[in-house]
């Protein structure tokens, strides 16, 4: 009897420790936008769009030990950092940063824009337009407007995931600016990686501030 | 018999190594580690973007083979842990030459499909033997999904993905 309640005991306390060790890495209730904070100003350089439109708030997910999703009460003692997870808004906010800290390079980019310029322009859905193409250095900005998300998609397929475009070899993150809403117009961002390089890695992208 | 107060040390003692075996029998069972996130699924999972082209696909044990004689291009869903945040996918592939070859691309989007994250496509580099073709990291933000598109030739094979 006392040995059947000493295995019980033993395994049950076995199983606590190893679910508390095997769920210290996930999310935890509060989810993102639990602690909001001020609005960066628009960093120097910013685009014409950044400066149309206000940052969104900067969350605190970045600051998170261990995932975005995590109340700050659940950091775990001796883990390893995971990497943050930041919003949509956030990795295109950075990009951004990213795209006017770079240097152009006269020899390639006025190339680049002309090559995408075509491109787009021959497989935007009806209704969508062209706003603007900038290339600098390894990394080249398409703004575009469309009817809907829908026509965004599209796009976005056409242009970007299909190999069979000139463009559709390269790394790309391309996102809407807004969050769409019924019978109005969107607008979208694309930054797309010049041929034969790659996307910044997150480590360079968050580093710029 | 023995005294009282050897037989209540002798109890004192036995509850001691009790306790002291449970709490060792929980450190020695706490300690095995939890399963690693890395998560790996077979090309079959997949399927012909074209409908059209799903005859063109033929099994091999699990591995996907482009029967036809044209680049035809595979998709494979794959499926996201907590927490979120940037993914790195590796594909075993195979091709027999440039002209036979394989290519891939990881895709990450949000929840609504209004931001796409591609990692580039990355192509064999050797040719006759299986190779693992490493995906620069894609973003995944929370409740996003995950997939990677290839390309195979004519005779070319997608064997397992790993991320």
């Amino acid at each position: 009897m006392k040995r059947s309640i000493f295995v019980i005991v033993a395994t049950v306390l076995g199983i606590a420790i190893y679910w508390l060790t095997a769920t210290s890495g996930k999310p935890g209730s509060s989810g993102i936008g639990r602690t909001p904070v001020a609005a960066a100003p628009t960093p120097v350089g910013a685009s014409r769009y950044m400066a149309e439109r206000p940052l969104p708030l900067q969350l605190s997910a970045i600051a998170d030990v261990a995932g975005a999703t995590r109340n700050a009460d659940e950091v775990v003692e001796g883990t390893k950092p995971a990497t943050p997870t930041p919003s949509v808004d956030e990795v295109r906010d950075h990009f951004e940063t990213f795209f006017n800290s770079e240097t152009v390079d006269p020899t390639w980019n006025w190339r680049a824009a002309d090559t995408i310029t075509k491109v787009i322009q021959a497989t935007l859905p009806a209704g969508s337009w062209l706003h603007r193409v900038e290339c600098r250095g390894t990394l080249c900005r398409v703004e575009t407007g469309h009817l809907d998300a829908d026509a965004f998609r599209t796009y976005v397929q056409a242009a970007f995931l299909g190999y069979e475009t000139q463009i559709g070899n390269s790394g790309f993150f391309a996102s809407l600016l807004d969050r769409p809403t019924s019978g109005s117009p969107v607008m979208a961002v694309v930054y797309l990686a010049r041929e034969g390089k790659d996307l910044p890695e997150p480590e360079a992208l968050f580093a710029l501030r | 018999m023995k005294p009282t107060y050897l037989r209540g040390a002798v109890i004192m003692n036995r509850k001691r190594i009790r306790v002291l075996s449970i709490l060792a029998a929980a450190v020695v069972v706490g300690t095995f580690q939890a399963p690693s996130h890395a998560r790996n699924i077979i090309a079959s999972a997949g399927r012909a973007v074209v409908a059209a082209d799903n005859s063109c696909f033929w099994l091999n044990g699990g591995s996907i083979n482009n029967g036809c004689s044209s680049r035809k291009l595979f998709t494979i869903p794959l499926w996201l842990g907590d927490p979120a945040g940037y993914v790195s996918v590796k594909v075993n592939a195979q091709g027999a030459s440039t002209s036979n070859t394989v290519g891939c691309h990881a895709v990450g989007t949000n929840e609504s499909i209004t931001a796409v994250w591609s990692s580039g496509y990355k192509w064999l580099s050797t040719y006759g033997t299986p190779e693992s073709i490493a995906l620069q990291p894609v973003y995944t933000p929370a409740n996003g999904s995950l997939y990677v598109d290839c390309y195979l030739d004519p005779n070319g094979r997608v064997n397992t993905l790993h991320w």
